[in-house]
């Protein structure tokens, strides 16, 4: 093992690697930073570089592009309240009420921290425990994935506080949202009206793009005083939170990390699932959780810290089982198949050291993250410096070809700005926004999975609750979940009848 | 992005309307959603897999339709009803139909051609009104991005002419 850790270090620590990490982190952070333009696009420009490239620097640089990207996402989520990737629209929910009360600069620095944090934690967990946890990771199948998923859908009525009903209604559009194009089972067009362009479905990221940034702009650009309407004179510099500031949220940190750790290891999830499902949990589990939702930091520590902790355990899948978990890891693992490495069981065994040196690789990416963040940020802040009404415009047009960028659909834009008239309807009518995209975001898998248990379990319901302690026990979290307001309210009733 | 005590939108005002016009559409889309799946439903059966397309569907949608008549009702309650913002659309009209336009101009111009001339409307009707100020923006976020992405870092974007140039 510590023979295998040193052959690791000194296959990183050459200017090759080195060069590749910097370049890759810095590229994937701006590419992650505009709207639309997440890792897939930007590792998809990167590969062919790597051709000709030894497997480490090929790795590293296309690791720190995937690592960068992840990150940098949250960078326009706080700025202009606009996710530069699915997986950074949980961090919209803090980060730009943040950025609303002047607190962009600190905002950034949580999320900076966290994902850090976050992502170094991912990997210490990883050079140690991989093959643990790729054996438990086996263990769960399509009824227990749907648990968790079931477990982060509960939690949505703990995100629309005030508005439960409109929170479950929204939630509920999300799901029905995810349903449209064709079904992955049998293959028949669902809610298509018979149009090309939605048996594809709706792009995550064009909807995210409306429901958050679009409709925020509307709403903006209603108010006729724009003199009175500065927007900051200075750029924004990134603020790291005091250590003061850290008492009593060392917890949500590592549990976060330990999800997006889990998480990430579950072949078919990925980010996107990771924050959600830790910003729902962190909520629950956090002191300040009536807070969420309004730029409460645990927020942003809950969901950045899931979601840069899956960009390591993602590779267990992908190197231990030879399973790629998403689109991402899938080029990654073609990268590795270019270079004459087939990932599968016997890899970590007969490569031991390349796949070590891959870990190191990204235990330093997270560290060059932090660095770069500085200088990277002071750039993507020098926007706040603009009036406002220039602002608006580059929303529009990032807005625009964030959205077709995706798939290069002109019509994605077009789903896009619907959904903004939509959203700014809702938002008006005090309907919850979150709850409508977490729908979409976990809606396919939700579906995939329920259905793949009910073929599975010959359409026994019971089974959900019954195969496995896993799904048990998920499923008796769900009920606590459900029924934990309401016992609380009664304790507390007949507590106070017995005081009087 | 915006400081916390920027002046707000209008003043809350008493707007059962919004809440009633919101969850009533809201309510006739989901009857229409479910009388379309039903509709269909007969016909996507998976018979050898016991597996339909449209379960799912369904739960959801009677969910959907439970949900919005609540929030009909309450809305109808004098009682239930909330506080909120006016919502005027004098400003936002101008810029939704010019983005439309944008959206559908692409398909058929690409993206340089329609992004360029939206752009320009758009910078207008935010009241950019200092011409260099208006220039550099519009270079910047109309043809320069183009320029960036489509060239540069080989990201297709709608093309005019076949190849791509344009």
């Amino acid at each position: 093992m510590i023979a295998a850790i040193q052959d690791a270090f000194g296959q990183v620590f050459a200017l090759g690697p080195l060069a590749a990490i910097l370049f890759g982190t810095a590229f994937g952070i701006t590419i992650g930073a505009l709207p639309g333009l997440g890792a897939v696009v930007g590792i998809s420009i990167c590969l062919p570089f790597t051709f000709g490239m030894p497997i480490i620097p090929s790795m590293s640089l296309l690791l720190g592009v995937y690592c960068g990207a992840v990150y940098g996402g949250s960078i326009s989520a706080i700025l202009i309240n606009s996710p530069g990737t699915p997986q950074s629209a949980a961090t919209t929910l803090d980060g730009s009420p943040m950025a609303m009360r002047g607190e962009a600069g600190l905002a950034l620095g949580w999320v900076t921290m966290s994902s850090t944090i976050g992502g170094l934690i991912s990997c210490v967990i990883l050079i140690f425990g991989a093959p643990q946890i790729s054996r438990f990771a086996t263990n769960f199948g399509s009824v227990e994935i749907f648990a968790l998923i079931v477990l982060a859908l509960t939690c949505i009525s703990s995100v629309s506080k005030g508005a439960l009903s409109k929170g479950l209604l929204m939630g509920v559009v999300g799901l029905m949202l995810s349903l449209i194009g064709t079904d992955p089972v049998t293959g028949v067009d669902r809610f298509t009206f018979g149009t090309v362009f939605l048996s594809g479905g709706l792009d995550l990221i064009a909807v995210v793009i409306g429901v958050f940034a679009l409709s925020e702009a509307f709403t903006r650009i209603a108010v006729k005083q724009e003199a009175e309407y500065k927007m900051r004179t200075s750029g924004t510099r990134m603020v790291l939170p005091p250590v003061s500031a850290w008492k009593g949220r060392g917890g949500i940190l590592v549990r976060s990390s330990g999800i997006g750790c889990l998480i990430g290891a579950l072949p078919g999830t990925g980010p996107a699932t990771a924050a959600f499902v830790s910003y729902a949990l962190g909520k629950q589990s956090s002191k300040h959780g009536e807070n969420f939702g309004k730029g409460e930091p645990d927020g942003l520590i809950s969901c950045e810290a899931a979601n840069n902790a899956v960009t390591g355990s993602a590779m267990i899948p992908t190197l231990a089982l030879g399973i790629p978990g998403d689109v991402v890891t899938a080029i990654l693992m073609s990268a590795l198949v270019i270079q004459g490495i087939t990932p599968g069981v016997q890899l970590m065994a007969e490569n031991s050291a390349m796949v070590n040196a891959i870990f190191l690789a990204l235990i330093l990416i997270n560290i060059v993250m932090l660095f770069l963040a500085f200088p990277l940020i002071r750039v993507f802040g020098a926007l706040l410096s603009l009036p406002e009404r220039l602002i608006m415009a580059g929303v529009f047009i990032f807005g625009i070809l964030g959205a077709i960028t995706v798939r290069g659909n002109p019509l994605d834009a077009f789903t896009t700005l619907v959904f903004g008239v939509i959203a700014m309807f809702l938002r008006a009518g005090r309907y919850p926004l979150a709850p409508l995209v977490i729908g979409l975001v976990l809606g396919p898998q939700f579906e995939q999975n329920l259905r793949r248990g009910l073929l599975i379990h010959d359409g026994d319901f019971l089974a959900f609750f019954t195969a496995s302690w896993i799904a048990s026990l998920l499923f008796l979290v769900v009920l606590l979940v459900l029924l934990g307001p309401s016992l609380m309210a009664l304790l507390r009733a007949r507590r106070q009848a017995i005081a009087d | 992005m915006i400081r916390s005590d920027d002046r707000p939108i209008a003043s809350p005002t008493r707007r059962p309307d919004l809440d009633t016009g919101i969850s009533a559409v809201a309510l006739i889309v989901g009857i229409g959603l479910l009388v379309l799946t039903l509709r269909d439903q007969q016909t996507q059966v998976n018979i050898a897999a016991g597996d339909a397309p449209a379960d799912l569907p369904l739960i959801l949608l009677t969910l959907w339709i439970t949900l919005s008549a609540f929030i009909l009702i309450r809305s109808l309650v004098p009682s239930g009803r909330d506080r909120f913002e006016k919502i005027g659309m004098a400003r936002q009209a101008p810029v939704i139909v010019t983005l439309a336009a944008t959206i559908l101009g692409m398909l058929a111009f690409g993206y340089l051609i329609p992004v360029s001339v939206g752009l320009a409307v758009l910078l207008f009707l935010l009241r950019e009104r200092r011409p260099l100020i208006f220039a550099a923006a519009w270079l910047v976020l109309g043809p320069g991005l183009w320029f960036l992405l489509h060239h540069v870092l080989q990201i297709r974007l709608p093309s005019f002419l076949s190849g791509g140039l344009l």
